[in-house]
C-alpha cells in the first residue's frame, strides 16, 4: 500500500517534470503530446529500471576501474604514491643490495635535505568519513577471535570435556524471551557438548518450545505441574522444587556431565564453562549479585549505593570463602540486612528482589552424584529421593550433602566471577506483548557470529522500547541488557541507527533519499536477507521519526498515555507519531507473513535532518531519563495549550527519578 | 616462501613486504570495494531522479576507457612486484636463520670497559633512581651487564670494543621525563675525558667504540623529531657505532652501523603479571597510551605524525578496538588477553610496547613509516607482526580483520617462541640470549673491524667545534 502509493507520487512528479520539459527537448507537435507522452513515460519507467540494475551491477566494476589506483587520493588528505613513483623507490632502494655507492648518495640526500620520504613536521589527522565499523568486519573479527580461542583450548584447554547438563527452570511471562534467550545464547556459545534440561511451571508451552528450537542445542523440555506463585518467595521455593525435578531426570537418563544450574536470571561469562571441567564431584562458583535499585524508587537505590560506598566498593558476591591456602572456609552469603522491610515481596514491587542466601546457580555437580547406581558414588552424597519427603526450602544443592567441606571451590577460589545474578520481571499485570513469547528471532543463525546476538538483543531492546511497556518494565528490561554486556565483553547496541546502518549508507540528508536506498537495497539483496532489511529499514525510519519528533519539540509519547497518542505530533505538522511506529515495528515483529503495510504515509520534510554523530551507544536509563528532564525543561518554556494538562502530569510522576538520575550520576563520576 | 604463504589483502602485505623499500603504494580491494560501494548508491540515486542520454554515455565512455587503460596498468605492475617480494625474501630467510638468537657471544669479542668519575654515570643514578624504571634504562642495565660479563676486558690493547659508561638520559625532569637537552654536554665531556685519558679513542676516533643512547633519537638527543634531524647526531659520535632503541630507514639520527636494540621493559614486572596461557583472547586490538601529546605539540598532528590521534579518532568507538588513555593496573594482563596490540609511533617510531607485545604474545600492529626493529637481522619482525602505514591508520579495522586465521595463528606460533622473548629483554641477572647477548652478538658480526677506521697519527677527522653553540659549553 505504501509502496503504491509512493510510486504513484512518483510518477506524477516524473510526469511534471517530463512536462515541463517536453517542450525543451521533443520538437513534436502538441497533438500528438499525450500519446508520446505516454510512451514516454513507459520508455522512461523501463529506461528507470533497467539502468537501476545495470547501474547497480556495473557501477561496481566501473568504479573498481576507475578508483582502483590514483582516484584515492581525493578520499584520503595525504597522498598517495602513484606507480611510477613507487617504481622509482624500487629502484632507488634495492641500490644497496648492489651499489656500493649508495650510502654516499643517501647521505648528501640526508645532509642536503630532510631525510628521504617520510616528511617530517606537521601532519594531518586522517579521519575517515564514515566511522561506524562494517559489520562484515565485525563478524570476521569475531570469528578470528573465536578461531584464535579455539585454538587456545586446542594447545592449553581441557582434553576430554565433559558434557555441560544445564538447568533452567522457567514459565511464561513478559519477559520469558528476553531472559531465555540471554541464556540460550550463552549456552549455545559453550564449546562442549550441551544438553539443556529446560523445566517450566505449569506445564510445557509452545510458547517456551518455540523459542527453545531456535537454539540447535539439546533440549529437554518438562513441564511441572505447579503454577508459578506471586509472591519471590514462593517463587524461590518452586523454581527449588523444579530443579530436583530436573536432576532427578538427570538420575533417570543416566546422563553423564557436569550439572550446572542456568537460571534465566543469570549471565555467564564464558570461562565458566571452562572452569566447570574441573570439577570432579561438586563445585562452588561466586556469583556477582546485580540487585537492581527497583523502579529507581530513591529510597531502595540510596541504600544500595550507601551501601556500595560504606563497605564494599564493588557488587555483593556470593559464594566460597576460601583462606590464604586456597582452603574452603566458609561461605560468603549475601547480606541482606540493608534491605530488611525494603525488599521486594510480590513481583513488580517497587523494590530490590533479593537472592537467597546462596543461589543454585553458584553450584555444580558431576552427574554421576546423582546417580543410583555409580561404581565410585561417594558416601557423603544423599540419594535424591531422600530429598523429595523434605518439605521444608530446600535452599542449594547442598543439601545433597552430608558434609559440606567437600564442595570444591572454583574460580581461583571463589575470587574470580564468572557468573552474575539479577532478577528483573515485569510487573505481573504487564499486559505487553500479548504472546510476547511469539517474538520472532529470525536473525539468529548459530552459524553467523556472536555479534548477531547482540544484534538480536539490541532489536528486541528497539522492540521493547516502542511496544506498549510500562516505565517499570523499561527499566527493568534495560538493566537486564546492561547486565548481559557485563558478562560479556562489551554489547555493541546501535541505539536505533549506528550499526544497522554502518555498512549500509553515507549519511544521508533526507529520508527520501534512504527511502531510495532501501530500494535498491531492495532490489540487489545480497547478504541480508529480506526481512532483516526491512526491520532495519523499519527501525531506522522509526528513529529517524523519533529523532525529528525531539527536534520538533513533539514529544514522543509514552505508553501509558496511549489515549492522547500521536495528537502532540500531529499538531506540531508532523503526521508520524509513535502510534505508527509503534505499529510498523509490530507488523514486522509479530506478523507471520511479513506484510508491508504502513498505515500512514511517511511525511518527512527532505531538510537536514538531526543526524545521530554521538557514538552508539546502549540506551540507559540514564539517557532515558535524563531525556525526559531535558524535554520537560523545554516544555516549561513553550506556551502550554492542549498539552499542557498532560505535560504537568507527566513532570509529577518524573520528578523523582530525575532527583534520583542525578545521584546516580554523580556516583558515576566518582568512581 | 613467503610468496606461496602470501596472505593480507592489499595493503598491510604490501606496507610489510615492502617495508624495507617505503610506504606502501596502492589501496586494498576492501577498501576500494567500501569506497565504490558508497559511491555506487549515490550513483544509483543520481541516475534513479534524472536519467539522461548524457550520464548513460558518459558511463558507457569510462567503462570502456577506463577498463582498458587500468587494466593494462595492472597488468604490468603486478608482476613487478610479485618478483620483487620474492627474491627479497630469500635472501632474507637466509639471512634471519632463528638460531642467529642462539649465538653466544663469549669468546668472540672482547670489550674493554672505561673508568669514568662516577658523575657520569652512578651519581646521576643516585640523584634519581627513577632512572631504573623508565624505557631508556637500557643503557645503566648495559653497563652493569658488561662489568660483569665474561666478555669484559681488563686489558685495553687486547679490546675489540670500548664502551664508555655514560647514562645520558638519566636526567629527569621533577615529573619523570627524561629531556636530554644536557646529554650532549655531558657525551662531549666524556669524549673529551677518555680522549686525553687513554690513547684508543684518538686511534679511531671512535671508530671501534660504542655508547649506548637509547633516547628518542638516539644521538641527536632531541624528542622532537624536527628538532633532532636539525641537530644531527653528535658531531664526535660520527665514527662511533651506537647502540641505540631509535630506527628509521634514511633517517639522520641512524647510522649506517648502529645497533638498533629494543627497550627497556622491567622484566620481573611482567613476569609477575603473567597469566596462564588458556586465558582466551577476547580484546581483537589493545592500545593503551597516549593519542594527543597536548603538553608538547598544543597543535597537535606532530606527535606521532598524527597516527596516534587517527587511531583514536577513527576507532574510539569502534568496540573491536580496546583503545584509551587509562593507565590499567591489568595493562599486561590485558595485553596477553588481545590478538592484536597496536605499537604507533610515539614521538619517536619505536615504543615499548614492541617488547610487551612479543612478550605477552600479542601480534604486534607496527604503525610506523620506515621503522627500523630491534635485531631486525635476528627477528623475523615481518613473519612475527602486522605492518600497517601511517596513513593507513583509518582503515586499520579492514587490514586487521582481513588477515586470514591462519597467519593470525602462525604468528602467535612464532610469537610464542620463548628465544625472541629472551631477545627483547634486558633481565638481571642476564641470561643466555637476552638482549644484552643480542647487541655483543651484534657487535661481534661488525668484526674484525676495518682497517680503514684505524686513523693515521696525526689525522684528524672529527671536528669538535660542529654544533650548536649550547652544546660546546663545558659540563
Amino acid at each position: 500500500m505504501k509502496f503504491s502509493a509512493w510510486q504513484q507520487s512518483y510518477m506524477n512528479r516524473r510526469t511534471n517534470s517530463l512536462r515541463s520539459s517536453g517542450p525543451l527537448d521533443s520538437s513534436s507537435d502538441s497533438s500528438i503530446k499525450s500519446p508520446w507522452g505516454i510512451f514516454w513515460l513507459v520508455l522512461h519507467g523501463l529506461c528507470c529500471l533497467i539502468s537501476l540494475v545495470l547501474g547497480f551491477r556495473f557501477s561496481r566494476l566501473v568504479f573498481f576501474f576507475i578508483f582502483s589506483t590514483s582516484a584515492t587520493t581525493n578520499l584520503y588528505t595525504s597522498s598517495f604514491r602513484t606507480a611510477s613513483e613507487l617504481a622509482h623507490t624500487l629502484t632507488v632502494n634495492s641500490n644497496p643490495l648492489n651499489n656500493v655507492e649508495w650510502p654516499q648518495e643517501n647521505r648528501t640526500a640526508v645532509v642536503g635535505g630532510i631525510s628521504s620520504r617520510v616528511v617530517v613536521g606537521r601532519h594531518g589527522i586522517r579521519i575517515r568519513p564514515w566511522p561506524h565499523p562494517n559489520p562484515v568486519e565485525v563478524m570476521r573479527a569475531h570469528q578470528i577471535i573465536e578461531r584464535v580461542q579455539r585454538e587456545q583450548r586446542l594447545q592449553f584447554g581441557v582434553k576430554n570435556p565433559r558434557t555441560v547438563i544445564a538447568v533452567t527452570p522457567t514459565y511464561v511471562r513478559t519477559f520469558q524471551a528476553l531472559h531465555l534467550t540471554g541464556v540460550m545464547h550463552s549456552l549455545m556459545l559453550v564449546p562442549y557438548d550441551v544438553v539443556w534440561i529446560v523445566v517450566e511451571a505449569g506445564r510445557a508451552t509452545n510458547e517456551t518450545a518455540s523459542i527453545l528450537s531456535k537454539s540447535g542445542l539439546s533440549i529437554v523440555h518438562v513441564g511441572f505441574h505447579q503454577r508459578m506463585p506471586n509472591s519471590w518467595e514462593g517463587r524461590h521455593r518452586l523454581e527449588a522444587r523444579m530443579r530436583l525435578h530436573a536432576l532427578s531426570i538427570v538420575k533417570e537418563k543416566k546422563l553423564d556431565g557436569i550439572v550446572i544450574f542456568a537460571d534465566d536470571s543469570n549471565m555467564h561469562s564464558m570461562e565458566l564453562f571452562d572452569e566447570i571441567q574441573n570439577v570432579k564431584w561438586i563445585g562452588a562458583l561466586s556469583v556477582g549479585i546485580l540487585a537492581h535499585s527497583g523502579d529507581t524508587d530513591d529510597s531502595s537505590a540510596n541504600i544500595f549505593e550507601k551501601k556500595k560506598d560504606e563497605k564494599n566498593p564493588s557488587m555483593p558476591v556470593q559464594g566460597p570463602a576460601c583462606n590464604s591456602s586456597n582452603q574452603l572456609v566458609g561461605w560468603h552469603t549475601f547480606d541482606s540486612q540493608p534491605f530488611v522491610g525494603k525488599s521486594a515481596t510480590y513481583i513488580g514491587d517497587k523494590a530490590i528482589v533479593l537472592p537467597r542466601k546462596l543461589e543454585w546457580a553458584g553450584f555444580v555437580l558431576n552427574s554421576q552424584l546423582l546417580w543410583e547406581d555409580a561404581e565410585d558414588r561417594p558416601e557423603w552424597v544423599k540419594y535424591l529421593d531422600a530429598l523429595d519427603h523434605i518439605h521444608e526450602d530446600i535452599e542449594s544443592p547442598l543439601f545433597l550433602l552430608k558434609d559440606v567441606s567437600v564442595v570444591e571451590p572454583l574460580g581461583s577460589c571463589g575470587r574470580q566471577i564468572l557468573l552474575w545474578w539479577l532478577r528483573v520481571e515485569a510487573r505481573a499485570d504487564s499486559k505487553f506483548p500479548p504472546g510476547s513469547n511469539a517474538i520472532k528471532f529470525s536473525f539468529w543463525n548459530k552459524d553467523t557470529s556472536i555479534s548477531m546476538k547482540d544484534f538480536d538483543i539490541c532489536l528486541l531492546l528497539e522492540t521493547y522500547k516502542v511496544a506498549n511497556l510500562s516505565d517499570h518494565d523499561y527499566l527493568m528490561m534495560t538493566e537486564r541488557l546492561l547486565a548481559y554486556s557485563v558478562s560479556r565483553d562489551y554489547i555493541y547496541c546501535p541505539s536505533s541507527v549506528g550499526f544497522l546502518t554502518a555498512r549500509r549508507v553515507v549519511p544521508l540528508e533526507s529520508c527520501l533519499i534512504f527511502f531510495f536506498f532501501f530500494l535498491f537495497d531492495f532490489l540487489c539483496p545480497r547478504s541480508f536477507s529480506l526481512q532483516k532489511r526491512l526491520v532495519i529499514f523499519f527501525v531506522y525510519i522509526s528513529a529517524l521519526v523519533d529523532k525529528l519528533a525531539v527536534k520538533k519539540g513533539c514529544e514522543v509519547e509514552q505508553p501509558q498515555e496511549s489515549e492522547t497518542e500521536g495528537t502532540s505530533c500531529k499538531e506540531m505538522g508532523i503526521g508520524f507519531g509513535e502510534k505508527v511506529k509503534r505499529e510498523m515495528i509490530f507488523n514486522i515483529y509479530y506478523s507471520e507473513k511479513w506484510i508491508i503495510d504502513p498505515p500512514l504515509e511517511i511525511t518527512v520534510p527532505s531538510k537536514r535532518t538531526p543526524w545521530p554523530d554521538a557514538p552508539p551507544e546502549l540506551p540507559s536509563t540514564e539517557k532515558v531519563v535524563i531525556g525526559v528532564q531535558e524535554r520537560a525543561v523545554e516544555h516549561s518554556s513553550k506556551s502550554r495549550t492542549s498539552r499542557s494538562r498532560r505535560s504537568s502530569r507527566s513532570k509529577r510522576k518524573r520528578d523523582p527519578k530525575i532527583v534520583d538520575t542525578q545521584v546516580r550520576v554523580r556516583h558515576s563520576e566518582q568512581n | 616462501m613467503r610468496c606461496m604463504s602470501d596472505y593480507v589483502g592489499g595493503k598491510s602485505k604490501i606496507g610489510a613486504t615492502f617495508g624495507s623499500w617505503g610506504k606502501s603504494s596502492g589501496v586494498s580491494h576492501e577498501e576500494n570495494v567500501i569506497r565504490e560501494e558508497r559511491f555506487l548508491r549515490w550513483l544509483s540515486v543520481a541516475l534513479f531522479l534524472d536519467i539522461s542520454k548524457d550520464i548513460l554515455e558518459f558511463i558507457g565512455s569510462t567503462i570502456t576507457n577506463s577498463r582498458s587503460l587500468v587494466r593494462k596498468e595492472f597488468h604490468i605492475m603486478k608482476p613487478l612486484m610479485s618478483r620483487r617480494l620474492c627474491t627479497l625474501d630469500v635472501t632474507e630467510l637466509v639471512g634471519s636463520a632463528g638460531d642467529v638468537l642462539e649465538d653466544d657471544p663469549v669468546g668472540r669479542l672482547k670489550v674493554y670497559v672505561y673508568e669514568l668519575p662516577s658523575k657520569y654515570n652512578k651519581k646521576l643514578l643516585q640523584k634519581d633512581p627513577r632512572c631504573l624504571n623508565h624505557m631508556f634504562a637500557a643503557e645503566i642495565f648495559m653497563h652493569r651487564f658488561l662489568l660483569s660479563s665474561p666478555v669484559r676486558t681488563l686489558n685495553p690493547e687486547e679490546a675489540d670494543w670500548f664502551y664508555t659508561p655514560i647514562y645520558t638520559t638519566c636526567d629527569l625532569t621533577p615529573t619523570g621525563l627524561p629531556l636530554p637537552f644536557k646529554s650532549p654536554r655531558m657525551m662531549r665531556s666524556a669524549i673529551q675525558l677518555i680522549s686525553s685519558n687513554w690513547p684508543y679513542w684518538n686511534r679511531t676516533e671512535g671508530g671501534d667504540h660504542f655508547f649506548v643512547v637509547p633516547h628518542d633519537f638516539g644521538a641527536c638527543f632531541h624528542y622532537q623529531e624536527e628538532k633532532a634531524i636539525e641537530r644531527g647526531i653528535l658531531p664526535l659520535l660520527q665514527r662511533a657505532t651506537l647502540v641505540q632503541t631509535f630506527g628509521q630507514q634514511n633517517h639522520v639520527c641512524l647510522n649506517e652501523g648502529s645497533i638498533t636494540i629494543p627497550p627497556y621493559a622491567p622484566p620481573q614486572k611482567m613476569q609477575a603479571h603473567l597469566i596462564p596461557q588458556d586465558t582466551p583472547r577476547s580484546i581483537f586490538v589493545y592500545f593503551r597510551g597516549l593519542f594527543y601529546d597536548v603538553n608538547n605539540d598544543p597543535e597537535g598532528g606532530y606527535y606521532a605524525r598524527g597516527a596516534r590521534a587517527a587511531v583514536w579518532e577513527n576507532f574510539k568507538d569502534n568496540p573491536l578496538f580496546d583503545v584509551s588513555t587509562d593507565h590499567p593496573t591489568t595493562y599486561y594482563e590485558d595485553m596477553q588477553r588481545a590478538i592484536f596490540c597496536l605499537c604507533p609511533l610515539g614521538w619517536a617510531p619505536w615504543s615499548p610496547r614492541l617488547v610487551e607485545a612479543v612478550v605477552f604474545g600479542c601480534i604486534p600492529v607496527i604503525i610506523a613509516d620506515d621503522i627500523v626493529l630491534p635485531f631486525a637481522d635476528a627477528i623475523p619482525w615481518e613473519e612475527i607482526g602486522v605492518f600497517v602505514a601511517e596513513e593507513d591508520v583509518p582503515s586499520l579495522d579492514t587490514i586487521l580483520t582481513s588477515i586470514p586465521p591462519e597467519v593470525i595463528l602462525r604468528k602467535q606460533r612464532l610469537l610464542a617462541n620463548p628465544s625472541m622473548k629472551r631477545a627483547m629483554l634486558f633481565p638481571q641477572p642476564a641470561q643466555p640470549g637476552d638482549a644484552f647477548h643480542q647487541i655483543l652478538n651484534g657487535l661481534a658480526r661488525k668484526l674484525p673491524h676495518d682497517k680503514s677506521i684505524f686513523l693515521k697519527p696525526d689525522v684528524k677527522k672529527l671536528n669538535w667545534t660542529a654544533g650548536p653553540v649550547g652544546d660546546l659549553k663545558p659540563w
